[in-house]
């Protein structure tokens, strides 16, 4: 194995890998480097690897991070990637609780990325391909640290800093607010309904008391690594507290990670780890689709309302809270309640915790000097409970004496890998062959009750029985699979490389029928080749193509079969059960098979540059669409396997390091360029999209367009003069200081054929830059990341720029409103159904450029060191998300509604912002 | 041995240990491989009891009424249904308030295939349909008790035919489908001629006419029963046009002496009187703390927001239909009104007219939640019908006027004036259907069955423009267009 640089690994390692310049060295295990403040092992991606692409779902403590490996390789299942942690596979399912209320505790944070010794995107189709048919969508490998080669080492480290938010939109205060009430009377010929409004002052800022200042996080971490000749061992204690920049919402998580290593004699090596961790959080209602949460409540609530006396909420016409219980919500928009996002974040309380034990083990026994034996077992178990109260005095019109709910999930995952390796030498050919079998299983268990109808409510979740309705739930989700493989490696001359992988898969979610999946991976050292014999600049080179299938298993589970479910009805007043067909058998459904081409070539220069250029070209020919089905087959739609969709890209990388002196400087950049486009639809074109704030199908799938493409209505312009001869939506004649829209198939009537696309919500780009610089015991580190080419569906727009009068807007808003006097405003006075249209006001470029990370740190001198005797003693100041660059209007272009869903990208709306993260602390070595 | 020979026995005791090693693995596997539903139901592991036949009965009455699982928003009679029949006539119009891109153009009679609530409705109605032809495909296999096998049966073809009945008066040729769809090859079919689809109607009902019983006790009060199918029979005669048909179907009920008018129009509506004997089918709906789908939409709609019980005025009736209601007829004060007087704090609210009927006040006096039924069929209506028939077969009989009279005289009004000829009879029948099923479902389609749409529409709506040849049926939903590439669009959409 020859190691072409330092922070990337060699093209060919343990698996055959081609292209491995997506392997980084997160972090040296040896004092004093400064890194960033991680907190979630996915942050571990971001910009650094070609295209990869990471979104941060939500800004909730330990919420989920989406990952997208080349693209969306998938629409209607899931597109994230296959997660390797120390080598037991398994996909990083999102916990999208709806037991509590927010979004849940990813389970992947469970994992201190502090105690990551190494992370590897793995996108070429020949190191995919090991991983068969969940290979498609990339495989991210992650290892623990093991304290191999350090004989003795413990350190401590600990940082403490605050978190706030970076972008709120700016609302009207209670002047302007009472001013825009009264224009809004007087676009509808009303007299003004405040006489003075600028009396008001500034009245109650409700964001002002639902966000932090400055909300604490602490964390501490031990580290021990010891190792001798032949046995090493590494053990990792860790605690985080980290409380929301929403008040009321907070993580305490709790970490034991180990792994011992050890090669007792020449022929047998073993390592085993382990992982134990709890976490603890409360959340708020956020990332609501509906609006039914803290954020947009915070948005609508009349600042004229008292900011102390939030469950009085009704106001007369003086802005005085009027007493009594009608006015506690505000009835909106037609079916959406709003509260008052203060009481909510009081009131409707949620606590959940999650534990989690996974232990992995290997062992590889030389059986002979040629043929080797190796294995692996792992075991994986997550434990999660969810509790969460919602106080009858949120709502007591409705008169259910609160609702409590408790909800308990267990997941077991088992994994077992074995095969035999052969291994032949002639001369400087070798010959490696490999053939083995691959066995899991996953067990999801759900147990949930819901009691409404609290006679006292100082008991809740805990006290489920003492509630008048009590409801329970339970569900099972059982997948088995089995893969056998053989992998053939020839290496001639150190020179020329053939690499074959022949893999058969099979799972129980698609009938246990065996799917083939083989690729072929072609590699030349352009060096040892002598095609660079004049370039002695160059110290290595690399030329390398590779062609293979690689499948997704990501749907639900028991498609292939058709569901009967309970519903109830009555006759007279009598509860009567029946069983309904809720879905029809998908019972021919397969896999995802994906067809993926790579060329590519990596080189190194002596003078410290390295780079790499990689082309591909990934079509999935039986991709997972939901077919909308005609409703006299008794179901809106059905999974099939009739879609096509395909990504291509050019994904490039440069490094540099270099050490000048006493000066270390190194330098990461990458870019990648990628399109994802549909070829083929299957039977018709696809609407999609979940509903946000009753908004649905703003989405397509449809021939020739990107995927991810957003649907919606095209604005002509306002109007401002009123007229029968302009088409609008409700036929009705056009008013002035409407919208209109742009009458696509000119039949002088706008429905929804004239809805046309209006973007993409995936990027055509994404690029990361870092560099580390260290000098006179000083070090810092920047991290800089964006995207470029996509949109995002802004619906908050939908709630800050909607001047119906019924909400509170933002200030930009009310500035814009058209009015009689204000003609060149751009806001209409009133919008059909309620402005509740998806057209092109609501999308907005989403490309961004970040200093997502950034370090400065300070070592002491040995000679200080020497005297207290430690080891190192390392301070320093970091942060994150420090600065963004963007058109986008919203608090954060990197978002995502519905958390890391395929089907789903790009909304924003309501959801738990991101923070801003300064932290100061230090790390002494012993 | 020497230590050559060994190596090789060892080396050939591995390569058996692996081959043997991964053909175990295999053959585990293989069997792991079978995926085993264990919480929930399917149709492999379903309709095999009588308590199974039961539960598939079941189903749709639920998609009917409340459809709590795999319905969006409701079942068939849950709201959509009677607004697109009241919206769409003289007899009401929307306030706007409530999707206006759907509501206002069945107002206006500018409706097109992308409106929601006729796609809603056409859904409903299919997703009964398949309900339907599941249960009676697995229901005869089900070893059971014959007679109540039988009933089972003679429910599903009522219902069948009825949700037929209602798709081919609204949409004209429609896909027939008849068996529940198991594989994609059936997904895409044509439509059906009409008269094709009037004939599985009429095996249906006459079906349902012979197997099921002429009433039901307990629990199953508001099932399906002879005079249901019956009584459908009629109507569906009476839309094709056999008269002598829909006569005789009506005698068979009139003559069972099981069903009447209630003697007090008022008490039709009344919550105890649920599936009272005046009804010969209704699909019934609950008040209940949890209910949210099995709740009667009709109040929560259509009574006065000043009401401010959570009633929000989304459907009203029009000017000119009260304005057709003379004072003394004692069904215009239970069907609308105009004021109404908060007894807790004595205020009196006055409004345009509201629709009132449905709401039991004294039973229920939180307007907004109800448990008030969807009155399909009553014995008014068979009477009328028969009435209508007579008079289409051999002009204003006696008895034709005997039976008009039946309901007006209920209605405190004087009999008809016997002199009427044929046209007059056919006016007064369809005048005393206009003031007798307010907001039951019933207007458009009789307008279009009279042929008397466009005429009685401008009385009402004198600005919209009716065209016979275009707004007598429904245009196919679009979305059902896009996605079955074998249906062709009605005329004129």
């Amino acid at each position: 194995m020859r190691t072409i640089f330092i922070f990337c690994f060699s093209w060919m390692s343990l698996c055959f890998t081609y292209g491995q310049l997506d392997s980084l060295w997160v972090e040296p295990t040896s004092l004093p480097v400064t890194t960033f403040n991680y907190l979630h092992p996915d942050e571990l991606l971001i910009g650094k690897f070609a295209g990869t692409w990471v979104t941060q779902a939500s800004g909730a403590p330990g919420s989920d991070y989406s990952i997208r490996v080349r693209g969306s390789g998938s629409v209607f299942g899931g597109a994230e990637p296959l997660y390797v942690i120390n080598g037991i596979p398994h996909y990083n399912t999102a916990n999208n609780s709806d037991h509590i209320y927010g979004s849940g505790v990813d389970f992947l944070s469970l994992i201190d990325p502090s105690n990551i010794k190494e992370v590897k995107v793995l996108s070429n189709v020949v190191a995919t391909a090991q991983y068969g048919s969940r290979g498609a969508n990339g495989v991210i490998l992650i290892e623990t640290k093991d304290g191999a080669n350090e004989p003795f080492s413990m350190d401590i480290q600990t940082f403490t800093g605050y978190q706030n938010t970076y972008k709120l939109p700016t609302l009207l205060d209670g002047g302007g607010f009472a001013a825009y009430q009264n224009d809004v009377g007087a676009n509808e010929g009303n007299d003004p309904i405040y006489t003075n409004p600028s009396n008001f002052g500034k009245g109650s800022d409700w964001q002002q008391q639902l966000y932090s200042e400055a909300a604490l996080i602490q964390n501490y971490r031990i580290n021990l690594n010891v190792s001798n000749n032949n046995t090493s061992f590494s053990m990792l204690g860790s605690y985080l507290n980290q409380s929301g920049i929403v008040n009321h919402s907070g993580l305490k998580r709790y970490n034991l990670q180990a792994r011992l290593a050890s090669q007792p004699n020449d022929r047998l090596s073993f390592s085993s780890s382990m992982v134990l961790a709890r976490s603890e959080s409360n959340s708020v209602l956020t990332d609501d689709p509906d609006g039914f949460g803290v954020v947009t409540g915070a948005y609508l609530f009349s600042p004229l309302l008292g900011s102390s006396d939030i469950l009085n909420y009704q106001v007369d016409n003086d802005g005085l809270p009027m007493n009594g219980n009608e006015g506690r919500s505000l009835n909106l928009l037609s079916s959406h309640t709003v509260l008052n996002p203060i009481a909510l974040s009081q009131y409707a309380s949620s606590f959940s915790t999650i534990s989690r034990l996974f232990w992995s083990s290997r062992i590889s026994y030389d059986i002979t000097d040629r043929l080797s034996f190796y294995s692996q077992l792992g075991v994986d178990g997550i434990f999660n409970e969810d509790f969460s109260y919602f106080g009858s005095v949120l709502q007591p019109e409705l008169s259910v004496g609160g609702i409590g709910m408790n909800a308990k999930q267990q997941s077991f995952n088992w994994f077992n890998q074995s095969y035999l390796s052969y291994q032949v030498t002639h001369g400087s050919n070798v010959l490696k062959a490999k053939i083995g079998t691959e066995i899991q299983g996953t067990l999801v268990e759900l147990l949930s009750g819901q009691s409404r109808g609290f006679d006292n409510e100082k008991l809740g979740y805990y006290a489920l029985g003492s509630g008048a309705t009590k409801t329970i739930g339970s569900s099972l989700d059982e997948v088995q699979s089995f893969a056998a493989m053989a992998n053939l490696d020839y290496n001639l001359r150190s020179t020329y490389d053939i690499n074959l992988i022949l893999r058969t898969d099979a799972s129980s979610r698609f009938g246990g029928d065996f799917v083939f999946l083989p690729a072929l991976g072609f590699n030349m050292d352009l060096k040892a080749a002598g095609v660079l014999s004049g370039a002695d600049w160059i110290s290595g080179a690399n030329l390398y193509a590779g062609a293979g299938r690689v499948g997704n298993q990501q749907i639900p589970s028991y498609l292939r079969f058709s569901q009967l479910d309970q519903s109830v009805f009555y006759l007279g007043n009598t509860e009567l059960k029946s069983f309904v067909p809720t879905r029809i058998a998908s019972d021919q459904l397969q896999m995802e098979i994906s067809n993926q081409f790579d060329l590519g070539g990596d080189f190194v220069v002596r003078n410290g540059f390295m780079g790499s250029l990689e082309y591909y070209n990934r079509t999935t020919t039986n991709a997972f669409i939901e077919m909308p089905m005609p409703y006299y087959n008794g179901v809106a739609s059905l999974v099939t396997n009739s879609g096509v969709i395909r990504n291509a890209g050019i994904e490039m990388t440069a490094g540099f390091k270099n050490q000048v002196g006493k000066f270390d400087w190194n330098v990461n950049a990458n870019i990648a360029f990628n399109s994802g486009k549909v070829i083929s639809e299957g039977s018709s074109q696809i609407l999609y999209g979940t509903g946000v704030y009753g908004m649905n199908d703003w989405l397509i799938f449809d021939e020739g367009e990107a995927i991810g493409a957003i649907y919606g209505f095209e604005i002509n312009g306002m109007v401002t003069t009123a007229g029968a001869d302009i088409a609008t939506l409700d036929g009705e004649v056009a008013k002035a200081g409407t919208i209109s829209y742009k009458d696509q198939n000119e039949d002088g009537l706008i429905d929804h054929s004239d809805r046309v696309v209006l973007g993409s919500v995936t990027p055509d780009l994404i690029y990361g830059f870092s560099t580390n610089m260290s000098r006179y015991g000083f070090d810092l580190s920047l991290l800089f990341q964006g995207v470029a080419g996509n949109e995002i569906v802004n619906f908050n727009k939908v709630i800050l720029n909607n001047i119906n009068g019924t909400g509170n807007i933002s200030e930009e808003a009310y500035e814009n409103m058209w009015s009689a006097t204000n003609q060149q405003g751009d806001l209409p006075i009133s919008t059909p159904n309620d402005g509740k249209i998806v057209d092109q006001s609501l999308v907005e470029n989403g490309s961004y450029l970040r200093l997502k990370y950034f370090s400065i740190g300070y070592n002491l001198p040995k000679i200080l060191l020497e005297k207290i005797k430690v080891q190192g003693i390392n301070i320093f100041i970091s942060g994150n998300n420090i600065f963004t660059l963007t058109k986008y209007s919203g608090m954060n272009p990197d978002v995502s509604l519905f958390n890391s869903e395929a089907q789903n990208m790009g909304a924003d709306f309501g959801g738990y912002p991101s923070s801003k993260l300064w932290s100061i602390g230090f790390k002494i070595g012993l | 041995m020497d230590q050559k020979d060994l190596n090789i026995t060892f080396k050939q005791g591995l390569r058996w240990i692996g081959w043997s090693f991964l053909m175990v693995l295999f053959s585990t596997c293989q069997d792991s491989l079978e995926e085993v539903p264990k919480a929930f139901l399917t149709p492999q592991n379903f309709y095999e009891t009588a308590e199974d036949a039961l539960l598939a009965v079941n189903a749709s009455y639920d998609h009917m009424a409340s459809g709590t699982s795999n319905r969006d928003f409701g079942g068939v009679y849950f709201n959509n249904y009677w607004v697109v029949q009241a919206l769409a006539s003289d007899e009401g119009y929307a306030s706007g308030a409530n999707n206006p891109q759907y509501s206002l153009p069945l107002t206006d009679f500018t409706w097109d295939a992308n409106n929601g609530y006729l796609e809603d409705v056409w859904e409903d109605l299919y997703k009964t349909i398949n309900v339907t032809n599941i249960a009676l495909q697995q229901i005869p296999i089900i070893e059971m008790d014959e007679d109540l096998k039988n009933r089972f049966l003679g429910e599903c073809h009522f219902i069948r035919g009825l949700m037929y009945f209602e798709l081919v008066r609204m949409f004209g040729d429609v896909p027939l489908s008849l068996e529940p769809t198991v594989d994609l090859s059936t997904i895409s079919i044509s439509r059906t001629p009409v008269a094709n689809v009037y004939a599985q109607i009429i095996i249906d009902l006459e079906l349902a006419r012979d197997q099921l019983p002429w009433a039901y006790s307990g629990v199953d009060m508001g099932r399906a029963t002879r005079g249901a199918a019956g009584g459908y029979l009629t109507k569906v005669y009476l839309t094709l046009g056999e008269w002598q048909n829909a006569i005789d179907e009506a005698n068979d009920i009139i003559q069972s002496g099981v069903h009447e008018l209630m003697p007090n129009f008022g008490d039709i509506f009344k919550i105890e009187n649920s599936n009272n004997s005046e009804l010969l089918f209704s699909v019934n709906f609950t008040l209940n703390n949890d209910a949210i789908w099995e709740t009667s939409q009709f109040n929560v709609r259509v009574l006065p927001v000043e009401l401010n019980k959570n009633s929000l005025s989304w459907e009203l009736p029009t000017q000119y239909l009260y304005d057709l209601f003379d004072p003394s007829d004692l069904r215009r004060d239970v069907t609308f009104k105009v004021e109404w007087t908060d007894s807790s704090i004595g205020e009196t609210y006055t409004f345009d007219p509201h629709i009132f009927k449905y709401w039991d006040e004294a039973a229920e006096p939180n307007a907004s939640s109800s448990s008030s039924d969807f009155f399909n069929l009553r014995y008014a209506d068979l009477l009328l019908m028969k009435a209508e028939a007579l008079n289409e077969l051999s002009g204003p009989t006696n008895e034709a006027f005997e039976l008009i009279d039946q309901v007006r005289s209920r209605a405190g009004l004087d009999d008809l004036d016997i002199t009427l000829n044929k046209e007059a009879f056919r006016e007064a029948i369809l005048l005393e259907r206009t003031k007798e099923f307010v907001f039951e479902g019933h207007r458009w389609f009789d307008l279009v069955r009279t042929g008397k749409l466009k005429e009685k529409v401008l009385l009402a709506k004198p600005s919209v423009i009716v065209d016979m040849s275009r707004h007598i049926l429904f245009p196919i939903p679009q979305r059902e267009i896009n996605v079955n590439p074998n249906l062709v669009q009605n005329p004129g959409y």
